[in-house]
């Protein structure tokens, strides 16, 4: 009791500090956010028909096209827009990178776009994020339709099938790939994920979508062996998959991502590996799906230098043979530098310029980026002192409506206590937002 | 149209929370970095606390008992402590007769000159046990030896624990070996029949019984430290390697300050919760005692020598039930009051915590 | 690994050595040993009892010597093998604590108990971690707290008030139907008639910490970077709890088993004497308080071995369950 007593003698003292808040605005916002995450938690697990969450494409040549998408953690402290009305697109067959400081948002981007932000603090609150899906086209019964075999003349070709009773049937042969796996139908639908109840998020990851961590030497589960957490991915989406098929494939898999012994990694637990190692094995578990988006966040962050370079040729290798596109988040200029085609630069839940790779490097607009690519040490440059940006990255709880970088901004014009900027398109696929390039208003 | 006035509602309710949120003044000209009003450290655990209702439920439970136990006989002083109600009864006994003159029933009154297992009355709330005593009262009564005995004990054992597990994590080396070697003899005695045999001793060397339940508290202490030393010792050298203790060291900090001003605030949470949740196992330890004939004698009471009668009397344990079901109630709310709290608090206090 | 549990052995042969030290001193502490309840008890027949004669009990039951060297002598009676003799009945303490009929009924309640205890609380603690802070987890939580803070001698007198005496549902005490001569399946269901409220006791108490232990294990885990991934390979919610999590929430559940050794064979002793039941618990109560030394010491070191043995299994388990651990 006397602790109590005590502690509020102190909360006293301290709610003369501004920084602090008052106990009446705590309970404000407790009351808040218990009302919103109540509601948003249910949404999540409401069954709803499929036409509900079905969408088209903006563009047809993307997979994944994030549109406006508000994802907010509800925190003790208030809402933390996280994510605060984002849009960019990845077109197929290419690699996208997403880069901004620490907390900036993109890591919640792509935890929304897997549905995997930790409940119920963290929600998607608002937005689309629609996604084109390549999978299997399922009967009546949510079985999938196997392919058939057929002959030069269009027949379905028939095999003797002896089942266990030694009994023999002719039954139509199903189509098999190169790896010996059966061949289903399959079809294009479009989901919007933001809507997508967390159920039927189970048939999209990783199979449609799967994501490689930072922290590769927490993220794998540390009593199950590689073998086992590398088959249950082949068990999970494809099939028919048996235990034999799922070993070779994954180690198949393993090989793909160049681990020398995969017959021993395979056997090996978790903390037998080294950080690069669990990293390859992450890739391959991100890989074992066939999945058409990769979600890479911060892959190479925890990692060495050397090992980092390794698995960003990795990365390049895997670009060419997998027939799918690459998110890519990092704080890392140089690795966006050398893997993406677009680049998006965030900075405290918006994005504040977009474009193709080279746009961005040879023409950055946004002072930010100017800045962000200043900061970066190379050896040509002469001074002695490392370009920093003044201030710090604001928390996303309260932010005022004019641009968040005014107070860091070097360039800082009078318009920028306005309105929050825009997007300016400056070229066909390069948008800033930034009041120095608004058309000038008559 | 469905799905359009859904996400309406979506944006809707979104901006309530703007609205309710921005009520919160945003100083206009400090960097944006630094205009978030964060929530201060006590608040936070405070908050954690409350989150949980079983830690308030805890927290009004305790509070009533406390209240019950010493204001209760301010606000209810008829009777003392041990007041035997002399008031005297007479009762009926009824017996069926037959003799040659036909049956008949013979009606024995007899003058009792105690009052005693009566049931709840005006006179009495809760009646009276078997020596005549008022229930109500002695509940009070019994409550208040209960827990201070409780509380010494788990205070003595705490400071026990904190010295020895201090001294044994921060020295290590041989100091450690021997104290974790006394541990280890201390953890595998059997604590209830040692009490047991400690309680003959006590009886043997003319100690009063109304001492007995203080003096084995006391020794059940002196036993049961490992717990807490065990605690201590593991908090001391997990911090010992954190990165500010090392950064401690290389400022080249004194041991005394490098004690009180890093380690013990670090390791307090820790202790605050074990503390609270042994206080409701003591306040068991101490019933069990009492019920094993150990506790403090008639006329005094405790919770537990309250219901120690049963064992001795199976017409009490069958008829009376206000004999011994509240003090059994009494005991329950306490420890469950005791162990919400602890609850909460290792809620609130644990840093690991996400939420 | 054989070298650390023969390290390990060695520290419990240490620990077991305090542990009858400290007994055996505390034990001849009580002056109201056996032979002097004896004296009284023949002085009250009025026999004359001769100083050789008192001197002569205490030799025959070893109170001669004084304690330390009293205790050397026990020490080496047991180091060959000889555990004495019960003061009381006068039989070899082994037979009288190791009769089957006694630790048998201990363990019967107590296994059965543990089975039950370890089957509710785990899916109790797994629910309640599972929808933290939601109406379930507060249920859960609510409930096992309550059986925590039950007084075992209170809870029990008030089940068997309730089911015994006024609805008579269950058999008041002991543990058969007297006057009764069963055999085979029917003996079998009517000591379990007996001792099913001892053991409903000691689940109801115990459930509370497993269940607790489960539930701060599973938040843990739950909160892990590898449940993360695992729900990232598209894994449902179930495979991810009952798969990933749960596997690792079982190591400390697991190797905790190993710590219930002690309590299996150690018989609940409030509960035993509440109950009326022959369990070993309840004849250790009875020896305690007529100070019985052989049959004490006997028993009390037979349960520090088992609680020594106990934690070095637990050690082992570790290394069976969790492959990170490798003993050194």
């Amino acid at each position: 009791m006397a602790l109590f007593n005590k502690k509020s003698e102190e909360n006293a003292k301290k709610n003369e500090d501004k920084h602090y808040l008052s106990g009446k605005e705590v309970r404000a916002i407790a009351k808040a956010n218990a009302k919103e995450m109540r509601r948003l938690e249910k949404a999540k697990n409401k069954k709803v028909p499929e036409e509900y969450y079905l969408a088209e494409m903006k563009d047809n040549g993307n997979i994944l096209e994030v549109e406006d998408l508000h994802s907010y953690f509800f925190t003790d402290q208030g809402v933390v827009k996280a994510v605060n009305g984002v849009t960019f697109n990845i077109p197929l067959n290419s690699t996208v990178g997403v880069v901004g400081e620490s907390g900036c948002g993109k890591s919640v981007t792509s935890m929304s776009i897997m549905r995997l932000l930790q409940g119920p603090t963290g929600q998607i609150v608002n937005g689309s994020i629609r996604f084109k899906a390549y999978d299997f086209k399922r009967d009546e019964n949510g079985n999938p339709i196997p392919v058939y075999e057929k002959d030069e003349n269009g027949e379905i070709v028939y095999e003797e099938v002896t089942d266990n009773n030694g009994k023999t049937t002719r039954k139509p042969k199903q189509m098999t790939d190169n790896g010996g796996i059966g061949v289903f139908e399959k079809e294009e639908k479009v989901y919007d994920i933001a809507k997508m109840p967390i159920k039927e998020m189970y048939r999209l990851r990783g199979r449609q979508m799967s994501m490689v961590f930072q922290e590769p030497m927490t993220s794998l589960n540390p009593v199950f062996t590689i073998g086992n957490q590398l088959d249950e991915v082949s068990l999970l989406h494809i099939p028919g998959a048996t235990k034999e098929l799922a070993k070779k494939r994954s180690i198949d898999m393993l090989n793909m991502v160049g681990i020398a012994m995969p017959e021993r990694v395979y056997a090996s637990y978790p903390h037998e590996l080294s950080g690069g190692m669990r990293q390859r094995v992450m890739i391959a578990m991100a890989l074992a799906g066939e999945p058409r988006l990769i979600i890479a966040d911060e892959p190479t962050t925890a990692l060495d230098v050397t090992i980092q370079a390794q698995i960003l040729d990795l990365f390049n290798d895997l670009k060419k043979r997998i027939n799918g596109s690459i998110l890519l988040i990092t704080h890392d200029l140089g690795v966006i530098a050398e893997m993406a085609d677009y680049v998006v630069v965030m900075y405290a839940g918006r994005i504040i310029e977009q474009g193709t790779a080279s746009e961005i490097f040879k023409n950055p607009c946004h002072p930010y980026t100017k800045g962000l690519q200043k900061s970066k040490p190379t050896m040509k440059s002469n001074e002695d002192k490392l370009f920093n940006i003044p201030g710090n990255v604001p928390n996303p709880i309260n932010m005022p409506n004019h641009c968040y970088f005014k107070e860091r901004c070097a360039e800082c014009i009078g318009k920028c206590s306005g309105d929050y900027p825009g997007m300016v398109q400056v070229s066909p696929s390069h948008f800033v937002a930034c009041h120095l390039y608004a058309p000038k208003e008559d | 149209m469905e799905e359009n006035r859904e996400t309406d509602e979506m944006i809707e309710s979104s901006e309530n929370v703007n609205e309710e949120v921005s009520g919160i003044a945003v100083a206009e000209d400090k960097p944006l970095d630094k205009n978030v009003k964060l929530m201060s450290p006590t608040r936070m655990v405070l908050r954690r606390f409350f989150r949980s209702k079983l830690s308030i439920v805890g927290l009004v439970m305790l509070a009533a008992l406390l209240l019950f136990c010493w204001i209760g006989p301010f606000v209810y002083p008829v009777y003392k402590e041990d007041t035997v109600d002399r008031s005297g009864r007479y009762e009926y006994t009824a017996y069926d007769v037959s003799s040659d003159n036909g049956e008949y029933v013979q009606l024995f009154v007899t003058f009792n000159n105690v009052n005693d297992l009566a049931g709840p009355s005006a006179e009495h709330i809760l009646g009276t046990d078997e020596q005549g005593m008022d229930i109500f009262t002695r509940l009070m009564y019994g409550g208040r030896r209960s827990m201070i005995v409780s509380f010494l004990a788990v205070f003595l054992t705490s400071a026990l624990g904190i010295i020895m597990g201090g001294i044994s994590g921060y020295y290590g080396g041989i100091v450690d070996n021997i104290i974790m070697r006394i541990c280890d003899v201390l953890m595998c005695l059997p604590m209830l029949p040692l009490m047991l045999i400690i309680g003959t001793v006590l009886d043997a060397n003319g100690v009063p019984q109304r001492y007995y339940i203080y003096l084995l508290m006391g020794l059940l202490s002196v036993f049961s430290w490992p717990g807490m030393a065990r605690l201590v010792r593991g908090q001391i050298l997990f911090l010992r390697e954190q990165e500010y203790m090392v950064a401690a060291e290389a400022m080249g900090y004194s041991t005394a300050r490098k004690i009180f001003k890093h380690l013990i605030p670090n390791i307090l949470p820790q202790i605050l919760v074990s503390m609270t949740l042994s206080l409701g196992s003591m306040i068991l330890y101490e019933s069990t005692l009492s019920y094993l004939n150990l506790g403090v004698p008639v006329p005094y009471a405790s919770w537990g020598t309250m219901i120690e009668i049963i064992s001795k009397r199976s017409d009490i344990l069958q008829n009376n039930f206000n004999v011994w079901v509240p003090s059994g109630i009494c005991i329950i709310i306490a420890v469950l009051g005791f162990n919400f709290i602890g609850d909460g608090l290792r809620d609130a206090l644990d840093p690991k915590q996400r939420r | 690994m054989f070298k650390y549990i023969l390290k390990r052995l060695g520290i419990s042969i240490l620990i077991l050595f305090g542990v009858s030290l400290i007994l055996y001193i505390l034990l001849r502490a009580m002056p109201t040993d056996f032979v002097q309840q004896k004296i009284i008890a023949l002085n009250t027949t009025g026999a004359t009892v001769t100083d050789e004669f008192i001197q002569a009990m205490k030799e025959s039951y070893g109170l001669a010597d004084i304690p330390i060297v009293g205790y050397f002598k026990w020490l080496g009676n047991i180091l060959r093998l000889d555990f004495g003799k019960s003061f009381i009945s006068q039989r070899e303490v082994l037979s009288e604590v190791f009769d089957g009929g006694r630790i048998g009924t201990s363990f019967t309640v107590a296994a059965i108990a543990t089975v039950f205890e370890f089957l509710i609380a785990i899916p109790l603690g797994i629910t309640a971690a599972t929808h933290q802070y939601s109406i379930r987890d507060y249920i859960v939580t609510v409930l096992v707290l309550v059986g925590i803070s039950l007084p075992s001698f209170f809870f029990g007198q008030l089940l068997k008030d309730i089911f015994s005496n006024k609805l008579h549902w269950f058999p008041v005490s002991g543990m058969q139907t007297p006057g009764m001569s069963q055999t085979g399946i029917a003996l079998f269901f009517d000591r379990l008639w007996h001792m099913f409220l001892p053991i409903l006791t000691v689940v109801i108490l115990s459930i509370g910490g497993r269940m607790r232990m489960t539930r701060t294990n599973m938040l843990e885990v739950l909160n892990a970077d590898y449940i993360r991934t695992a729900r990232a390979k598209g894994l449902n919610e179930r495979v991810v709890i009952y798969k990933h999590a749960f596997r690792n929430t079982m190591i400390p559940l697991v190797t905790g088993l190993a710590g219930l050794i002690p309590s299996l064979f150690s018989g609940a002793m409030i509960t035993e004497s509440v109950f009326d039941l022959e369990g070993i618990g309840s004849y250790a109560l009875n020896a305690m308080t007529q100070g019985d030394i052989p049959v004490i010491m006997t028993y009390n070191m037979f349960l520090a071995a088992l609680s020594v043995l106990g934690v070095l299994l637990a050690d082992l388990m570790y290394a069976v369950v969790d492959p990170r651990v490798k003993l050194a």
